[in-house]
């Protein structure tokens, strides 16, 4: 989407239809960014707010360079990195891990046969169980496209680190995939009650 | 990439979510707020300047204040005249002196004719007026003081005891319009000691107008009036 610096000033100083326009336009995916990072519903709807206020002020230092989106999702990834490690218990937080995940039996890479759509709702399910350190390593790897050595260098960890909190994560999506129907169905019911109009 | 990791990557590649409506009543919220803190800002800011300003400006004035009162004070009080450590500004310790002359002797035998001597109470240019032939004068301190700076309207000469006398040369210079020797005659004597509290003036040339000698708090003008 084309962009321009009136709007983009406009929307740092506030103005409310630039604002609005923004919001309706970008929101969306800013919300599912948040959504798939956060902990909950609850906390993605805290972070949207906080990132999109962080947003409205640091608009104004796009250079119009690139896709304005891509420059936005990557403002975004960071403060939402920056805002995990200002945590308390950073970096141990991504150090967690379940039992079952690393004693439990070997998931075969066997294909899923749900639609996108529902996959996508089964995953943002599981990512909401998850520990942190499995969710954050998971969506910027496998979903942002971030390798293994950026994710090192944004966390503070090492890559050892980051590739065996990834292979975990994978191993409990798998297991909750196959046998986590019923808790999923439980989100469904969460997205309906969210698919409300904007305002 | 493994399949799994493949369909979740497509899947999520457009996720979007639309947001709850009460997250856009939240942002509007706490735009207003952010609006009214940068409008308070803004007039702090506007404050801050113009409080700036007017300390420059007071700032100024007071410099202005304090240079205009030592240009206007430059030639009631020479800082060289002044003693270590005395108020600028404090004239309270310089108070004239009135001479008391001596009584003439009552026979006129002990006076020469060319030295005055002065016998009561009144004003040394009356005393010179009255003497005018006199060539030097003797004039009795009523009281002791020690000599802090004997000074005239040009230079002060500091003083401090009868030890230090004579004072060195370059210190002494001449009254104005006067002669080097009256000085030079003056500060040769110890004359303001306790032990000699009597002062010979010798008049050898009559540009001398006024000088000005100042003891311990206190001031004696000579007005030589020739």
């Amino acid at each position: 989407m084309e962009v321009s610096p009136d709007f983009l000033k406009a929307c740092s100083q506030y103005d409310e239809e630039a604002v609005k326009t923004f919001y309706v336009q970008f929101g969306p995916s800013l919300f599912g960014l948040c959504l798939r990072y956060a902990a909950s519903s609850e906390d993605a709807e805290d972070l949207f707010h906080e990132l999109f206020l962080y947003l409205l002020k640091k608009v104004n230092t796009y250079r119009f360079e690139g896709d304005f989106k891509a420059w936005l999702k990557k403002v975004s990834i960071r403060f939402i990195v920056k805002k995990l490690k200002a945590k308390r218990d950073y970096p141990f937080n991504l150090m967690q891990t379940l039992p079952d995940s690393r004693n439990g039996t070997q998931v075969s890479d066997e294909s899923f046969s749900f639609s996108n759509s529902e996959l996508l709702d089964r995953v943002i399910a599981i990512l909401h169980e998850m520990p942190e350190g499995y969710r954050t390593i998971f969506c910027l790897h496998v979903i942002d496209g971030y390798k293994h050595r950026e994710i090192a260098e944004m966390l503070g960890i090492s890559e050892g680190t980051s590739k065996s909190q990834l292979a975990r994560a994978i191993q409990f999506i798998k297991k909750k995939l196959k046998s986590k129907a019923g808790e999923i169905e439980a989100y469904e019911g969460y997205r309906k009650a969210n698919s409300r109009s904007l305002f | 990439m493994k399949d799994i990791e493949k369909r979740i990557q497509e899947a999520f590649s457009d996720f979007e979510r639309v947001p709850p409506p009460h997250c856009w009543e939240r942002i509007q919220c706490a735009l207003q707020e952010e609006k009214a803190l940068l409008r308070s800002n803004r007039s702090m800011l506007l404050l801050k300047l113009r409080a700036r300003r007017y300390l420059v400006a007071a700032t100024f004035l007071l410099l202005g204040g304090i240079v205009f009162l030592l240009f206007w004070n430059r030639d009631r009080y020479d800082r060289s005249q002044l003693p270590i450590g005395m108020n600028l500004l404090d004239s309270s310790l310089i108070q004239p002196l009135t001479i008391v002359a001596p009584a003439p002797p009552e026979n006129g035998n002990d006076v020469q004719p060319n030295r005055g001597s002065l016998a009561s109470k009144q004003p040394l240019r009356n005393v010179l007026a009255a003497n005018s032939e006199a060539s030097s004068l003797n004039v009795q301190v009523p009281e002791t003081y020690d000599v802090t700076f004997i000074s005239t309207r040009k230079l002060s000469l500091l003083a401090g005891t009868q030890e230090k006398y004579p004072l060195p040369r370059p210190f002494i210079s001449e009254p104005e319009g006067g002669s080097p020797s009256f000085l030079s005659r003056l500060l040769d004597r110890p004359p303001f000691t306790t032990q000699n509290p009597l002062i010979t003036i010798e008049i050898q040339e009559n540009r001398i107008r006024q000088t000005t000698i100042h003891l311990r708090n206190k001031e004696i003008i000579f007005a030589l009036g020739k």
